[in-house]
């Protein structure tokens, strides 16, 4: 049977149950709980999280936030591999043996980015070894100039989506929230909208984008329904309005709440707030954009007649609308990079792909002429056969020379750095868990979540929104390289 | 009669059932947050064993939900509808934004939209199966006289088929804010009505009023929470 078959057989078949229907049958497949506990105002805040933080009632949501998205590269790509590590002095490694780059005294190398060096040009003079750059550079060829780089050397685990690099929940925390959408992902399996774990904080249930029809379908009642159908505008506004006006008045029902006006202001407000665009069709298709649509075409190789379910309209559509504001932050993720198959070439193949992503997606940004904050995440890493070759076949996994990227596109500039590096890689070739963050993914999202309020100018803000003991006031300047 | 008990019961579970309690049994597979402690990978690798990581109190949400499944098929029990294509073909469309979990931390504005969505077709299905019974035989829709312009129907008749929908979905029965609220909606209902209206129009207009007031008995907080 195959995986999407198995995916699509209901909970309580697979526990060998007939089809509940009552309250009863639901309470024998175990898919309910025989007493309930209600706690409305922790979810209320799901339904509407940006108004939780917002004053008066109803206020319009929005960040002035940067932008965020996160590219997940699912599988565990050598990351370590495309942008070169150095050790505790900012050496290169004497020997990449077993990291698919040789030696460190003949491996070539390439500097982008403002001086961060990648792995460089084999003897034709013309092919990268990064094929991650390569892709980069073919892309972002306007946004490059503006892009600063920073690598975080992490440990993590191989081929899991446990590891807690998701920094989702920290800028919904932060106040990174999106003026009609909630969080961009593209599965449904994980909270963070791709596979990676929280970290420290959850964030709101995205929207999982599998087509420009999500977006469509979350900002007001289908055409296709009766509410769609029977009921003309002002109807739906007063549809969605009574909802939220019983459902306040029963959250006080529910239980005794001691902030009952804020919990029926969230609910209110959750109701309202999507239906009132009704009519008022906003921008979320790129493709109807004026301005920039076909700028934006060029860059993903869309057009009118793409498929509302292609990879590239997902992508562009995801990035467009965090970028617009519509949308708090996108998580995005491209599969394929458990890629150690003894060969150099399926490898390459995936870098490359990773690569052309991060350049469309800085490239987008310069076309909308917004700021963009872009973090690369993968699960584990790859090792190759111990050689001196830079061109070794991948063969297994190793998650102990793990990586993630941050870059950070301003249209104003180049932000400048004080490092390229969070952590280092010992001569063992793996990150050194010496350093505090390179220990753990939770830590060194949080090494990246702390890069993030730098550039907003709310390093101060950390403390209040991370719950980690782990990090103090002296060892956060060691992970901060935005200036 | 014992039919009638089961309906009663599996409309509580409803329509759109976003929040129900986690405390499930064994049968049950639980969809936690990962949330609250530090892993170390470096640690956890060299023991092979996965990370395990501390579920923060916050974490601990006294409610799960329904998968969308489960609505449909709960919800379409509950009004005695069955689920026709359009219905089917919403929910499809949909799926990306609803529940394939029992995670309360999936729930957000679009999914509720969706639900009221889903509702609405139900609904519309109702009044049909019900203006086709004779009104003492009818579940909900008793009070309402079908054959008459939206006008004609007062508030009280209004509020008597609501009060089926509460004492069904709910248990209880309307309270005066919910009383309150039913009211002004059908008096905003009513004034959204285009002038050009006339005619069959207006009695068209008293189903749609009936499909309005059931959509949001059902889509509100207490239909879909134990």
């Amino acid at each position: 049977m195959s995986k999407d078959k198995q995916k699509n057989i209901p909970m309580w078949a697979k526990l060998g149950h007939a089809k509940p229907v009552t309250r009863r049958d639901f309470l024998a497949t175990g898919l309910i709980a025989g007493s309930a506990t209600i706690f409305a105002p922790a979810w209320l805040k799901y339904l509407m999280p940006d108004v939780e933080a917002a004053t008066g009632a109803c206020a319009p949501g929005g960040s002035s936030l940067i932008p965020v998205v996160t590219l997940n590269l699912s599988g565990g790509g050598g990351l370590q591999a495309n942008f070169v590590p150095m050790d505790k002095t900012g050496a290169l490694l004497k020997d990449y043996g077993i990291m698919g780059l040789g030696s460190g005294s003949t491996l070539p190398l390439t500097s982008e980015f403002g001086g961060v060096q990648f792995a460089g040009l084999m003897p034709d003079g013309t092919t990268l070894i990064s094929q991650f750059l390569a892709g980069v550079r073919s892309k972002a060829i306007n946004s490059i100039a503006n892009t600063a780089f920073v690598g975080v050397c992490v440990q993590s685990q191989d081929d899991t989506s446990s590891n807690n690099f998701a920094i989702n929940g920290l800028l919904s925390q932060a106040g990174l929230n999106g003026s009609l959408l909630p969080n961009l992902g593209v599965t449904s399996s994980s909270i963070n909208g791709i596979n990676q774990a929280s970290a420290f904080l959850s964030p709101p249930a995205p929207l999982v984008v599998k087509g420009t029809t999500s977006f469509s379908g979350a900002l007001s009642y289908s055409k296709s329904s009766a509410a769609g159908k029977v009921l003309n505008i002002s109807q739906q506004s007063s549809l969605a309005k009574l909802i939220s006006s019983l459902s306040g008045t029963q959250t006080q029902t529910l239980q005794q709440l001691a902030t009952d006006q804020q919990a029926q202001t969230l609910i209110n407000c959750a109701g309202i707030k999507n239906v009132s665009v009704v009519g008022n069709t906003p921008l979320v298709d790129p493709r109807n954009d004026t301005t920039v649509g076909a700028a934006l075409n060029t860059i993903w190789g869309t057009s009118a007649s793409t498929s509302a379910n292609a990879q590239s309209l997902i992508f562009s559509s995801s990035v467009y609308n965090v970028l617009n504001g519509n949308a708090g932050s996108a998580a995005l993720e491209i599969g394929g990079f458990d890629y150690h198959d003894n060969t150099r070439t399926s490898g390459n193949a995936a870098d490359l792909t990773a690569g052309t992503a991060v350049g469309q997606i800085l490239e987008t940004a310069y076309a909308m002429g917004k700021p963009l904050f872009l973090y690369v995440t993968t699960d584990g890493s790859v090792t190759s056969a111990n050689s001196t070759s830079y061109t070794s076949p991948w063969t297994s996994d190793r998650g102990s020379a793990g990586m993630s990227y941050m870059l950070y596109y301003d249209p104003k500039g180049r932000r400048a750095t004080t490092g390229n590096q969070v952590g280092w890689y010992t001569a063992g070739q793996v990150a050194d868990t010496t350093f505090f963050t390179s220990g753990s993914p939770e830590l060194s999202a949080g090494a990246v979540f702390a890069n993030y309020l730098q550039l907003n100018g709310q390093l101060g803000q950390f403390s209040n929104i991370v719950p980690s003991p782990f990090f103090n006031s002296t060892n956060i300047p060691s992970v901060v390289k935005f200036t | 009669m014992r039919n009638k008990r089961q309906m009663v019961t599996s409309i509580v579970v409803g329509v759109a059932a976003f929040a129900l309690p986690s405390m499930y049994n064994a049968c049950s597979q639980i969809a936690g947050f990962q949330l609250g402690g530090t892993s170390s990978v470096a640690s956890s690798q060299s023991a092979s064993t996965p990370v395990v990581n501390a579920i923060s109190p916050s974490a601990k949400l006294g409610l799960s939900v329904l998968n969308y499944q489960q609505v449909v098929t709960s919800a379409s029990s509950l009004l005695g509808v069955p689920i026709d294509s359009t219905t089917a073909s919403i929910y499809n469309t949909n799926s990306t934004l609803l529940l394939e979990t029992f995670d309360v931390g999936l729930i957000n504005a679009p999914m509720w939209i969706t639900v009221t969505d889903i509702d609405s077709q139900l609904c519309q299905a109702l009044v049909t199966k019900e203006m086709a019974m004779t009104a003492v035989n009818r579940t909900y829709f008793g009070s309402i006289d079908f054959t008459q312009p939206i006008a004609n129907i007062t508030d009280a008749e209004f509020l008597q088929a609501m009060s089926n929908f509460a004492a069904h979905a709910w248990g209880r029965a309307l309270s005066a804010n919910e009383t309150t609220a039913l009211t002004t909606a059908k008096q905003e209902f009513v004034s959204a009505i285009p002038s050009t209206t006339t005619g069959s129009g207006l009695v068209t207009q008293n189903q749609d009023l009936q499909i309005f007031g059931c959509t949001a008995m059902m889509a509100s907080l207490e239909s879909i929470t134990l």
